[in-house]
């Protein structure tokens, strides 16, 4: 008798998602609440929301081996998205390429485009299984993420650059490659970084200076200053939802998008923010149990390259949060406001929970 | 099994979270053990002392409800420095609007450098439009703040703008406004309780400490508008007919002592004080129908003349010789005529105005004890009380003081020696309409509390200084002399009663040589007035030196404008007179 492959669509996977969105849609509304310009964010979100959670079933209803065979196309697709961004993108900060404006909605082709790569790199890196990739795969997949990075950079946007990085790093480690070749690329890292250093953009300099030296810009300072405010006020059982001084008298800016955690903190306080972070843990928890039963290599390498693109994006969001490290704009997955980045998350769920419909068979 | 790939997705694993209990790690040093201190500080972020937005002051009408002075609604602009990010095109974008230099504005929106991060706020203009306002808010900068406050409108220009008067900054100014600050002023709280980042308190707080603002009083003026406008215009053209370097015209009722109109030149626009205030030009504020005194000349005389009779010390038959030449106190008094008028009485020192005759009424006739108790009856050397600030007392010379000379008392009785404002004048012959009574002159209406209640000022007896006979004898004699002079001082169906005078300008140890004050004072219709009218005309220097009499430049004005007010007043002629 033939199964059908929903049998294994991951039910729990898309339910925690979908609970992490909840929690998100509910603080964007505490952290907009009084701002009438913002007063429609959280619907918004409600609705780009549902649209991720009907796009995550049909992506998850194409065979990742169908999308396997188009990898040439698909990197193709990669470059083209993120040139056009770079002809036509706009930003609201003078001189940056980095939105598209589609009917109304913006979109940041760099995170749709890095769905296309994760693909394309997952079928290069898996192509020898169950032999691991060899030098020729890792140069050809080091060059072609590090093209795409690099139009990301121009944008100019590093964060996101570092985004792809680290998820090509995740992906050629996980895929079992000899561990020399990235030994000898942290070498050559080590040796270049002068030069990239020289390369960045200023305002990328200036956050890094701000980073060491917060005093340095009064904008960026009082950003940081008034989200640890948020985040220790908070305390351990918070100030209580919809409730948080520094938030709701709009101390804290950006508090719906960028700084969203600082709000959770405050209002939600230590035991919310843990219990919150609990439930990215058991995310990551269904991630690796799909990518350990994957079908093929491609398959594991696609689910461990969409991981790093969802934890990525939350260390880096929570670090920025607590001040560990530069504020960077990357949001947090599920929770922070902005419409397209929720939708492209869901997608690439759908393409996790296309691999773990199509796992290895553990029936006798 | 710690081979293969899925040791290496186990790596993964436990770096990711060894990653998040590193963020747990800074969770707990933020959250639990820095607790406190950021509790303290959200506390002092929040609790901040605020001001709520500035009620709306009490608008000013007319009589008849007319607007004179209302509010315009503008805003202060403000910038938290601290947050500017680009100081020089800030600047650059801000300058043409706030209409001050780039450069200016760019050193005021550097924060100090000592004080990075901490919340630094800094005024950049006051009263922008409300245009201005909506263009700056289109910047969409969040560091900018704009606190609506208003500003006053003065919907008549111009006019009345000494009586209006103008409150500055400081709460210092002139006229009725400043003297009617506290009730012109709404309240005007500042609190201390949570406040939003733009410093403005919360709904709930403002409503939980009952705190809400309350607008400041209105003033219904006894002001006539149409009659103000009316005797500025009058006041304008006389000025310039004559060349005279300023003027007062009074227009008030002696029954109750309203005042109608009251306007004096040279004048100011309340609108544009700092601009005079920065030109140097502060003594145009002063109302100069109550705060500047003047030698008022022979005008008093129909004072010393009620004086005389009511004391007792001279009847209506009473007579003397003029011989054209008094010397009394070390002086030589002479009529204005240097001529001799031989035997006359009451109604021929008023009729001929003779300076003779009234220095022998209160030399010979009275004497200091009597003649200087009256005037003090009469309200002279004290403030009449009008509803303006810096209402001057005049300045009588009595026996007492230091430098009392005799010659005093001679020259007093024909109005020189002695300072009084056109106010105090006016108020003093209002007693001679007003069958002896003094009324409180006044400007104020009606006071309209912001809680709806309003409470009108109501016609207020101060004083008799003489008694109603003799303020009929009085007047009588002043409407007799008017009627001698009917080519000039006609007007159909009102019988006038007045007195002109001309008077010379005192200055340091003598007179101004050719320069006069020239004016008239009277009331209509006799016997039942209701209106009174004093018309001063400074310095008609731009005419013949025989033509700046009192008789030639201040009576017709009188009389076009006496002929005007009993009409918009709605004085109805007496039909025996216009028969005639």
């Amino acid at each position: 008798m033939r199964r059908s492959p929903w049998q294994y669509f991951d039910w729990g996977l898309l339910f925690i998602a979908v609970v992490l969105t909840g929690i998100g849609l509910a603080m964007i509304y505490s952290a907009t609440r009084g701002a009438t310009d913002l007063a429609d964010t959280w619907r918004r979100q409600a609705i780009y929301a549902a649209a991720g959670v009907i796009a995550s079933f049909l992506v998850a209803f194409v065979n990742y081996r169908l999308l396997e065979s188009l990898q040439w196309p698909l990197y193709l697709l990669t470059l083209a998205t993120l040139a056009l961004t770079l002809l036509v993108g706009s930003s609201e900060i003078g001189d940056v390429r980095r939105f598209i404006y589609v009917g109304g909605m913006s979109i940041q082709p760099a995170f749709p485009a890095l769905i296309l790569l994760i693909i394309s790199q997952a079928s290069l890196l898996g192509r020898n299984a169950p032999t691991p990739p060899g030098l020729p795969e890792f140069i050809a997949s080091l060059g072609m993420t590090g093209l795409a990075a690099l139009l990301v950079f121009r944008q100019p946007n590093l964060s996101t650059a570092t985004l792809y990085m680290a998820t090509w790093l995740a992906m050629v480690y996980a895929s079992d490659m000899k561990l020399v070749y990235l030994e000898s690329l942290g070498g050559i890292g080590l040796i270049a970084a002068p030069i990239v250093w020289d390369n960045m953009r200023g305002y990328m300099r200036n956050r890094i200076y701000n980073f060491l030296d917060p005093t340095r810009d009064a904008g960026a300072y009082y950003n940081i200053q008034q989200a640890l405010i948020s985040i220790g006020s908070g305390g351990l059982m918070g100030k209580g939802f919809a409730i948080g001084t520094q938030s709701q008298l709009h101390f804290l800016r950006v508090r719906h998008t960028d700084f969203i955690f600082s709000v959770i903190c405050e209002e939600l306080g230590f035991s919310g923010a843990v219990l919150i972070l609990l439930i990215y843990v058991a995310l990551l928890w269904r991630l690796l149990r799909i990518a350990g039963n994957a079908g093929d290599k491609t398959g594991q390498l696609i689910v461990i390259g969409v991981a790093t693109y969802i934890f990525y994006q939350l260390l880096v969001n929570l670090g920025m949060n607590l001040s560990v490290i530069p504020v960077a704009g990357l949001p947090m997955p599920f929770i922070s406001s902005g419409g397209s980045s929720l939708l492209f998350t869901f997608v690439g769920l759908g393409l996790v929970e296309s691999v773990a419909m199509r796992q290895k068979r553990l029936e006798f | 099994m710690l081979r293969g790939p899925d040791v290496r997705l186990r790596l993964i694993t436990v770096l990711l979270i060894a990653t998040l209990l590193l963020i747990v790690g800074q969770l707990v040093r933020l959250q639990v053990l820095g607790h406190a201190q950021h509790h303290t500080e959200t506390e002092a972020l929040v609790h901040r002392q605020y001001a709520l937005p500035e009620p709306p002051w009490g608008i000013i009408l007319d009589r008849n409800g007319n607007l004179l002075v209302g509010n315009l609604p503008v805003y202060n602009v403000g910038a938290e420095v601290n947050l500017v990010t680009d100081t020089v095109m800030s600047a650059m974008t801000l300058a043409p609007l706030l209409n001050r230099p780039a450069k200016d504005l760019q050193e005021v929106l550097t924060p100090p450098i000592t004080d990075a991060g901490t919340s630094v706020w800094r005024p950049l203009a006051n009263e922008v439009s409300e245009e201005t306002a909506a263009k700056i808010r289109e910047l969409g900068w969040f560091w900018i703040t704009l606190t609506p406050t208003w500003q006053r409108f003065y919907a008549e220009g111009a006019l009345a703008s000494h009586t209006l008067g103008f409150v500055n900054k400081e709460g210092l100014g002139y006229g009725l406004q400043a003297f009617q600050l506290r009730f012109l002023r709404g309240n005007n709280l500042s609190q201390t309780g949570p406040v939003s980042v733009q410093s403005s308190p919360l709904a709930d707080e403002v409503v939980a400490k009952d705190i809400l603002p309350y607008p400041g009083t209105d003033l219904r003026l006894t002001l006539d508008r149409t009659i103000q406008a009316y005797i500025e215009g009058e006041l304008d053209i006389a000025l310039q007919e004559y060349g005279a370097s300023g003027g007062t015209i009074l227009v008030l009722n002696p029954r109750t002592g309203e005042i109608l109109a009251i306007a004096s030149r040279p004048n100011y626009e309340p609108y544009r004080y700092p601009d005079h205030a920065a030109a140097g030009e502060e003594a145009l504020f002063l109302d100069p129908a109550a705060s500047v005194p003047y030698e008022p000349g022979s005008v008093f005389k129909v004072l010393t003349l009620a004086a005389a009779l009511d004391s007792g010390r001279a009847t209506t038959d009473w007579s003397y010789y003029d011989n054209g030449k008094l010397e009394y106190g070390g002086i030589k008094v002479y009529n204005a005529s240097r001529g001799a008028y031989g035997q006359q009485n009451l109604f021929g020192i008023i009729s001929e105005s003779l300076n003779v005759g009234a220095s022998v009424l209160s030399t010979q006739v009275m004497g200091a004890e009597v003649f200087y108790q009256y005037l003090r009856a009469f309200g002279f050397g004290q403030t009449t009380g009008i509803e303006v600030v810096g209402e001057s007392s005049g300045l009588v010379h009595l026996p007492s003081d230091w430098n009392w000379s005799d010659s005093y008392l001679a020259t007093n009785a024909f109005g020189q020696g002695i300072a009084v404002t056109p106010l105090q004048l006016a108020a003093a012959v209002s007693a001679i309409a007003n069958d002896g009574v003094m009324m409180q002159p006044h400007i104020i209406a009606e006071r309209r509390h912001s809680d709806g209640r309003s409470v009108a000022v109501l016609p207020k007896p101060i004083s008799q200084p003489i008694s109603a006979e003799t303020a009929h004898a009085v007047a009588e004699i002043m409407a007799q002399s008017v009627d001698k002079k009917s080519d000039s001082l006609e007007i159909p169906g009102y019988r006038l009663a007045g007195k002109s005078g001309t008077a010379q300008i005192p200055t340091t140890g003598g007179y101004e040589p050719d320069s006069v004050i020239a004016s008239f004072i009277g009331f209509a219709p006799w016997p039942d007035p209701q209106v009174l009218i004093l018309v001063k005309i400074d310095r008609p220097d731009g005419i013949p030196l025989a033509q700046r009499w009192g008789e030639y430049t201040a009576v017709p004005v009188f009389r076009r404008v006496m002929e005007r007010v009993v009409v918009l007043m709605g004085v109805p002629p007496n039909e025996t007179l216009t028969r005639q």
